[in-house]
């Protein structure tokens, strides 16, 4: 249903009937138009339909325990910021799957103290990794109570896996005498595990949802492994855009 | 670790199932609402002058219905008395659906459904109420502490929404809904007693009931203010004029009573809204309610489009139900006209519920927001139109709002007045001759529906007594239907402004004499206020500067019909030339209609 406003200046009752198009009285301004069979068809595809698909975006700070020599700074400082696509495939009122692909942003903030192992123990001002990732998920939706065309309250139950598309080691130190500051980057970190999973829940109603994701792998590769864990927990929200 | 777990799970039970978890909190397992039908009233006792007020017994008598009917009855206690037993809670009783809304484990409604008197048990489900006129803009507005001043636009549209609905000759007849009962319901009525819109209706008395209930107290002046703003456009003034006297009026029925009702909440998703409306219209069913206005359109939260039918939701069966007893029922039709929504929300889609869609006051026409007719089982709706954008009254003042939740109060204001002078008027008669002397008629679309209804064809002398004249000829070509207004109809006919006028002048061409009150208002002009509603002689408004009614550029509406009087397609369009439209005659075979309006006049084609 859409208003056109559309004016063609082809005057004359002979040149109108000579192009004979539909509906056409030229020069006539159509101020409200409707095809009432586009309007009123069913459709497959909305926010309770059998497809649903939307982008949203997403804020969740680590959380939990690290261990010993690999501990983060908590709060704004580690977190994680992701976007992507759902699509939701709808089985029943109660039952859906939805699949993710997106990207995130995954910063660990290291708080420098004397026991820190990871990645080194040299200590410095600030001292942050950070992962890009390329996610994929799935999860399975329980929906609660009945309703209309709307996402509504819900639980999914998801798992997925992460690639680590590239990695950084920012520090930062005391500057000499005369210099601001002094930032050294490391880029293609070799002892990050490129490949990650994850597990966790998503409670939301409507656009808004809150989220956990508790990561199943270690943040270190094989040859690491003695290495302290970094938290597994990311918690946040996300907000759908539909 | 754990504490996260539990922690997080907790939030979950909480989020999914918030009773459920209300329910464990008291170590009870989890209730949810169920719907109980009934059996029977057999063996209740009924009182109609004792449960019904003299003003519902005065309109079942005028509309020659039944003292009471088998709905009025009350349900039987000992059937409640047993339902209460064994559930949780009871929620709502209803007369009309003989029926209890309760909370209850599923063991417990298993227990109900063996009950000799019950028969049925069903889920009662969820639903999430939209206001179908709050807009960004005014709920934005709504925190300024100081009353804004009024702007001369504002000002302009205030005086054109009555206008429209040829407000100043309903004045001159005396035509105000004095003697109409309306009832309005809503999400909250804050501010309404203090504001200055409302002091006339607040010392006289007019509001003769209100509830809340949803808190089950009489207490409506809280919770939101979109009552407040939808009875702005019914009963609410600008403010006094300088010599002291009456403000002009938003709406149609500022000297009608009142009744208030609270029966939604605003941006929550209540169980109880749904019985709570019914509650509400049982209630003003009982308290003598001629008009029912509910300026809320329920939708996706609930429903899907094709659910609007007018069966499926519980409050189009009880707004259904509403007007066999008697009231007349004006709904929005919603806002959902631009969204992906698009139809008609319910009670809107009842079939005896008047659905109001809204028009731009800029064009007249319809105003993009409005939502669509038809119905999902294709009955034609909405039924009228009126302006959707509007000055009205809000508790900081007054303030221009959009949505046919201002529409719906403005042709109730109408119907009130056109009431008021034929009380003989069943509400479905009072429904049909609103729609007949609608602007359109006997055109429609799922835009406009029959348009704006008219005052003209209630007075004394009808303007149809002549049948209309034709303004445009069908022209049949080989392949084509040409459509080409008449010579003397493609005038612009100038504007000459009198010497002087008078208000009642300027009504004379439309309406009754000023001086005098019609024959068919007899019956209004006899009608003696009651006792503490007297008012002075002189409360009458103020003699009003003369406002030219709106005044549109002549359009051109046509459809095309299919032998069940559905409508395929429709348009509308400004006419800069005397060809205004050429149709394909295989879309008029088969039984298709060609259904045109310009000037009064429409016209058909089929073949």
């Amino acid at each position: 249903m859409r208003y056109l406003f559309a004016v063609n200046k082809l005057p004359g009752l002979l040149c109108a009937l000579l192009l004979g198009a539909n509906f056409a009285a030229w020069g006539q301004q159509v101020l409200v138009q409707a095809n009432v069979a586009d309007d009123t068809v069913k459709t497959t595809f909305g926010p309770n339909r059998r497809y649903f698909g939307h982008v949203y975006l997403g804020y969740g700070l680590v959380a939990g325990q690290a261990g010993t020599g690999a501990e983060v700074q908590h709060g704004g400082a580690s977190a994680e910021l992701r976007g992507g696509g759902r699509f939701k495939t709808r089985f029943s009122q109660a039952l859906a799957v939805n699949l993710d692909l997106g990207y995130s942003y995954l910063r660990y903030e290291l708080e420098q103290n004397a026991q820190k192992l990871v990645p080194s123990p040299a200590l410095h001002r600030r001292e942050g990794l950070g992962l890009h990732q390329i996610y994929s998920e799935i999860s399975l939706r329980l929906n609660a109570g009945r309703r209309g065309n709307s996402v509504g309250r819900y639980v999914d139950l998801l798992a997925g896996g992460s690639w680590v598309v590239a990695t950084r080691h920012v520090t930062e130190d005391e500057p000499a005498p005369g210099i601001s500051r002094v930032e050294t980057t490391e880029y293609g970190l070799p002892y990050l595990r490129r490949w990650t999973g994850n597990v966790g829940t998503r409670l939301g109603i409507d656009r808004y949802a809150l989220a956990a994701r508790y990561r199943l792998s270690p943040a270190f590769g094989p040859a690491y492994a003695a290495w302290p864990e970094l938290p597994r927990w990311v918690m946040g929200l996300e907000i759908g855009l539909f | 670790m754990q504490k996260i777990w539990l922690s997080f799970f907790a939030v979950i039970l909480f989020w999914v199932a918030p009773e459920a978890c209300l329910a464990q909190q008291q170590s009870q397992p989890p209730t949810t609402r169920y719907w109980v039908t009934l059996r029977d009233k057999h063996g209740v006792h009924f009182e109609p002058a004792h449960y019904f007020s003299a003003a519902a017994r005065a309109r079942r008598t005028r509309q020659h219905l039944s003292a009471f009917e088998a709905t009025d009855l009350p349900v039987r206690p000992d059937y409640v008395a047993a339902i209460a037993k064994r559930v949780d809670t009871v929620t709502l009783v209803s007369r009309w659906f003989n029926a209890v809304a309760c909370r209850a484990t599923p063991e417990q409604a298993a227990a109900l459904r063996d009950l000799p008197g019950v028969l049925n048990v069903s889920v009662w489900p969820q639903r999430e109420v939209q206001a179908a006129s709050i807009t960004a803009v005014a709920a934005g507005s709504r925190t300024t502490a100081a009353p804004k001043p009024i702007s001369a636009n504002d000002y302009l549209l205030a005086r054109r929404q009555t206008a429209h609905l040829d407000g100043l000759a309903l004045r001159a007849a005396s035509l105000e809904g004095r003697g109409m009962r309306i009832a309005v319901f809503d999400v909250g009525f804050a501010g309404l007693p203090e504001h200055v819109a409302f002091r006339e209706l607040m010392a006289d008395k007019r509001i003769i009931a209100t509830h809340d209930f949803l808190r089950n107290r009489d207490d409506v002046f809280h919770g939101g203010s979109h009552g407040t703003e939808v009875m702005g456009c019914l009963a609410g003034r600008l403010p006094a004029t300088l010599g002291g006297g009456l403000g002009p009026a938003l709406g149609l029925a500022p000297a009608a009573e009142y009744l208030l009702a609270r029966t939604e909440q605003l941006h929550r998703e209540r169980y109880a809204e749904e019985e709570a409306w019914l509650a509400a219209v049982e209630w003003a069913d009982r308290l003598g309610a001629d008009i029912i206005n509910s300026s809320l359109a329920y939708t996706e939260q609930r429903y899907f489009p094709e659910q609007m039918d007018g069966h499926r939701s519980l409050i189009a069966r009880a707004a259904n139900m509403a007007v066999r007893k008697g009231m007349l029922v004006v709904s929005a039709a919603g806002n959902d006209g631009d969204n992906d929504w698009v139809r008609i929300g319910t009670p809107a889609d009842a079939d005896s519920v008047l659905a109001i869609g809204g028009l731009d006051p800029e064009t007249g026409l319809h105003v993009d927001f409005s939502s669509f007719g038809p119905t999902a089982d294709r009955r034609p709706k909405p039924n009228l139109a009126a302006f959707g954008i509007v000055l009205t009254t809000t508790p900081s003042g007054y303030e221009r709002l959009e949505g046919t939740s201002f529409s719906s109060p403005l042709v109730a204001g109408f119907a009130a007045c056109l009431w008021q002078q034929r009380r003989d008027l069943t509400a479905m008669q009072l429904f049909r001759a609103l729609e007949k002397s609608a602007e359109l008629y006997p055109y429609f679309d799922y835009a406009h529906g029959y348009g704006r209804p008219r005052y003209a064809p209630f007075t004394t002398v009808p303007r149809a007594a002549a049948a209309p004249v034709p303004t445009f000829d069908f022209v049949v070509h080989d392949s084509l239907i040409a459509v080409i207004i008449r010579t003397e109809a493609a005038l612009r006919p100038a504007e000459q402004l009198p010497l002087v006028i008078e208000q009642s002048e300027a009504t004379a061409t439309i309406a009754a004499p000023a001086t005098g009150i019609p024959a068919a208002d007899t019956k209004a002009a006899e009608q003696v206020p009651d006792v503490g509603h007297e008012q002075p002689g002189d409360q009458r408004p103020a003699p009003l500067a003369v406002l030219p009614e709106p005044n549109y550029p002549a359009y051109l509406y046509w459809n095309l019909t299919d032998p069940r009087g559905v409508l395929h397609r429709y348009e509308t369009r400004a006419v800069s030339q005397r060809l205004v439209l050429q149709v394909p005659r295989r879309l008029v075979q088969k039984g298709e209609v060609l259904r045109i309006y310009f000037k009064g006049y429409t016209g058909t084609y089929s073949e």
